[in-house]
């Protein structure tokens, strides 16, 4: 069961629809959104001091260091979103997978940690249209649609080890793809109602154009028990300044004649900007955990030269609290609503937005549940998020989020014993 | 199994999820305050979107081609032959070409091969089926005729008239050089014609001849037949020949199917100025009706008795700020539309004493073409010493365009290209006052049609995004 419900996930992740908001047309790489597991998720996306496998390297490489277990993460989230636009309102919903994150122990040496991130979606099916009626048997309809695909991702590997005394450190290597496909089409239908049927003529014009980064980088993380029940948690990250990383295309193309009017393609040089989060974890006993984080995006050190214009983004920052209950914890025969994990958290984070504005938002409040699947076999978190964003350089205008997010865990000791050679 | 329960309602709620989010992936209307802070043109559809359209009234002219008379233009290759007179006046005479190769040339066993006198020729004969009318029965000639190239009209001198003479300087009677000195009929749908024993002696011998580059070439006329129309199969040759055969004697038949036919029709001469000045079209005459659209320049027209004015289609996108420069040609499409020949406006050319008014008569399919070039009688004939000298023009470019039947109330036609065409000369110069012609000829047999002005022509244009 355990893998028809992987296959499921895997299958529908491979034909996601992309969660989708217009503003990420103004912002340099789309919006930004926290990419961690089902665990970190329902705690409003905070966790970095946490030193647990389910949070996986999405939020500290240091985190890699789980001793002589390996893990798997995953995490899909569905996203709708309720865009109202001075008085006009439209509802739009995509799911997207966010995360893979697996562990796996090298012995003494420690951990070494991979992961996918996808945290930034520059997603958009946007169009108008109008219809209108020239007479009783001709009506002359013309569409505009916008089209943007694409995000950026980051690839990671790196090792991560923890001291006798509780001290982890790790250290990632980070390869970051943004990647953007636009298409721009301008469509006019003619539709005639002759005796001899409807008779459309549809004539458009289609502007395709794409823009691929490709950076390097490294990230570090450190968790430090600073007491008993008290843990401190850092990283950072920082993406090495591009030379060329950049590509273009566009072309531009009418749909009554086979060759572009006009095709280009270039280069350019892109630097992504550098991220930093500080966390702290404390763990009241068994039943309860309190954590909170706060991250930063150096946006002033990013530079475009294909978008200069977006290129002036302000600096952004985040907090994030949560909590997690467990019922029962440790407790073997508990029923199985004892065991599961409870959490709630809430997050509000500024938005890249031109700093020539103010500042752009969004807040968010989660609820969750850790659902262990039986015979150790990893956990399934659920979790729903509320939120709002907002840019005050668009009055009237804002979109109201609510997110399932479906979260896959599994883990298991790396040298087990063989249960059958004990009889 | 009770383990799996939470395992199926969370794939369930998982397989739900992904339907709920997959039917609503398109933003409509909000967000227009983002987009089009982007770009303005991307939310804004009367910038993105300039609708112009032309009424009637910027046809400026309407008329047919060729203004002449021409057999030169309604010259036509046939799968049958036609002839006689149709119901406008025009005559149409055919001429079907034969083209006689040796059995070896054609990889066939020889029917005949050793030749007189052991098989012996009795002789040729032209055998006619006919296709339609029955019922006519007027009786047709068929007249030798030189092997004619390419389109090159038929020949009304093929026909041969020479005086018996009956003293004094008058005629007894007049004979023809009609083959085998008889007509045909077709009225029980079978006819035939003795060919003359030269042809049939130079057939035989190029049938049984070892040297297979040999040809037999002759062609025959159908002229100065002024019955109703006739269509007949392309004829066969039949050659009979008496076998010798083990001792005995064998009847042969052998075959020889009709070549390449064609027909030209010899248009009504004294409809052809009526018929020059109206936009009227025939599928026998290839006589194509053409109208001029004008694309600058103040238009005026009368509605309600009161002159209104209003600018071309240039000027009009001028005064959108767009120019044919800085403007791309998203939709174009005009609307036509015939006078049917039961209407009161078909009597625009009235019938004069022994004419026939100018009128729609069998309507069916038809090709619509749009230029932005005017083909005058020169061009389309080929007889101009310009680049364009030696190529029927009009015939090439309706070869290209497909065939349609007229519907209610109009029928529609895109014409991008044409329209596209003539904005760019326009904008280089090359083409002060620019102008679209609207090609119109049916291609359903014997079909007549006069047409009305295309009622609208209906643009669409975009600010252009090609820099």
């Amino acid at each position: 069961m355990k893998k028809a419900v992987f296959t499921i996930a895997s299958f529908c992740a491979a034909l996601s629809i992309n969660a989708q908001s217009p503003l990420g047309l103004s912002y340099p790489l789309g919006v930004p959104d926290i990419a961690v597991t089902g665990a970190a998720a329902a705690m409003g996306g905070g966790g970095t001091a946490l030193a647990e496998e389910y949070l996986g390297t999405s939020l500290n490489p240091a985190n890699a260091a789980i001793g002589e277990r390996s893990a798997f993460s995953a995490l899909v989230s569905f996203d709708a979103t309720g865009i109202s636009d001075n008085g006009k309102s439209s509802m739009v919903s995509g799911y997207m997978p966010k995360l893979l994150s697996l562990i796996i122990p090298i012995g003494k040496a420690g951990n070494i940690g991979f992961s996918m991130q996808q945290r930034y979606d520059a997603n958009l099916n946007f169009y108008t249209r109008e219809a209108r009626k020239i007479d009783s048997i001709t009506t002359s309809t013309s569409t505009i649609e916008l089209h943007r695909n694409g995000g950026l991702t980051a690839w990671q590997a790196g090792w991560a080890y923890r001291f006798a005394n509780g001290i982890g450190v790790g250290l990632q290597y980070e390869r970051f793809y943004f990647k953007r496909d636009t298409r721009e089409v301008f469509e006019s239908v003619f539709t005639y109602e002759l005796a001899s049927g409807a008779n459309p003529y549809r004539a458009s014009t289609t502007e395709n154009a794409t823009a691929n980064i490709a950076s390097d980088g490294v990230r570090f993380g450190m968790q430090v028990p600073v007491h008993e029940k008290v843990t401190l948690g850092f990283a950072g990250e920082y993406i090495l300044p591009g030379t060329n990383n950049g590509s273009a295309t566009r072309e531009y193309r009418r749909s009554d004649t086979s060759a572009a009017l006009s095709d280009t393609s270039y280069s350019f040089s892109a630097d992504l900007p550098p991220y930093m989060n500080i966390g702290a974890a404390y763990k009241l006993d068994d039943h309860w955990l309190f954590t909170a984080d706060a991250y930063t995006t150096l946006w002033e050190y990013y530079e475009n030269d294909l978008e200069p214009t977006l290129a002036e983004a302000d600096r952004c920052f985040g907090i994030s609290v949560g909590a997690r209950f467990i019922p029962a914890a440790n407790v073997l025969s508990s029923k199985y609503w004892e065991k599961i994990h409870y959490s709630a958290g809430a997050r509000y984070a500024t938005l890249p937005n031109n700093k020539a504005y103010d500042r752009a938002s969004e807040y968010a409040l989660t609820l969750g549940a850790g659902l262990p699947i039986p015979n150790d076999g990893g956990m399934v978190d659920i979790v729903f998020s509320f939120g709002k964003r907002s840019d005050p350089r668009y009055d009237g205008y804002g979109e109201n989020i609510v997110k399932i997010q479906l979260g896959l865990n599994g883990g298991r000791d790396w040298f087990q014993k063989d249960a059958s050679k004990n009889y | 199994m009770r383990n799996n329960k939470p395992l199926l309602c969370l794939a369930a709620v998982i397989c739900g999820l992904f339907l709920f989010c997959s039917r609503s992936d398109v933003i409509t209307g909000a967000g227009s305050s983002v987009v089009s802070d982007i770009d303005p043109a991307l939310t804004d559809l009367g910038r993105g979107f300039v609708q112009i359209n032309l009424r009637a009234n910027a046809v400026d002219s309407a008329f047919s081609l060729p203004k002449g008379v021409s057999p030169l233009f309604s010259t036509q290759a046939s799968g049958s032959l036609l002839f006689g007179v149709n119901g406008d006046g025009d005559t149409v005479a055919a001429h079907i070409q034969y083209g006689v190769r040796p059995f070896e040339a054609e990889g066939a066993s020889a029917l005949y091969s050793k030749g007189a006198p052991s098989d012996s020729l009795i002789g040729a004969y032209i055998y006619f089926l006919a296709n339609d009318t029955l019922s006519e029965t007027s009786e047709a000639a068929l007249f030798p005729s030189d092997t004619l190239p390419g389109l090159t009209p038929v020949n009304r001198a093929d026909k041969q008239q020479s005086c018996e003479d009956g003293g004094e300087g008058g005629c007894d009677g007049a004979t023809d050089n009609r083959v085998g000195g008889k007509s045909f009929a077709l009225g029980s749908a079978l006819d035939s014609i003795r060919l003359p024993d030269s042809i049939a002696r130079r057939i035989f011998g190029v049938r049984i001849s070892k040297d297979t580059s040999e040809l037999a070439a002759f062609a025959f006329s159908v002229v100065d037949y002024h019955g109703a129309m006739r269509k007949a199969h392309r004829p066969y040759v039949i050659v009979h020949v008496i076998k010798s055969e083990n001792g005995s004697e064998v009847p042969v038949r052998d075959s020889i199917p009709g070549g390449f036919a064609r027909f030209t029709v010899f248009e009504n001469s004294a409809m052809a100025e009526a018929r020059s000045i109206m936009p009227y079209s025939s599928q026998l005459t290839k006589r194509t009706a053409v109208f001029r659209v004008k694309l600058i320049g103040p238009l005026s027209t009368i509605s309600g008795g009161e002159p209104v004015s209003y600018a071309g289609l240039l000027d009009s996108l001028a005064s959108f700020g767009l120019s044919s420069k800085n403007s791309e040609l998203l939709n174009a499409v005009a609307a036509v539309k015939h006078i049917p020949a039961d209407s009161e406006e078909s009597g625009s050319a009235p019938a004069q004493d022994g004419e026939t008014a100018v009128l729609s008569g069998l309507i069916g399919n038809y090709k619509a073409l749009f230029l932005d070039t005017l083909l005058t009688d020169e061009i389309i004939l080929g007889l101009d010493s310009s680049a364009l000298a030696g190529k029927r023009l009009l015939y090439n470019e309706f070869a290209a365009t497909s065939s349609t039947a007229p519907t209610t109330p109009y029928n529609t036609h895109s014409f991008k290209g044409a329209l596209r065409s003539a904005m760019d000369k326009y904008s280089n110069g090359t083409a002060t006052s620019p102008y679209i012609y609207i090609y119109l000829r049916p291609v359903a047999e014997n079909s007549a049609i006069l047409w009305d002005r295309p009622p609208k022509i209906e643009t669409v244009f975009t600010p252009s995004r090609s820099q």
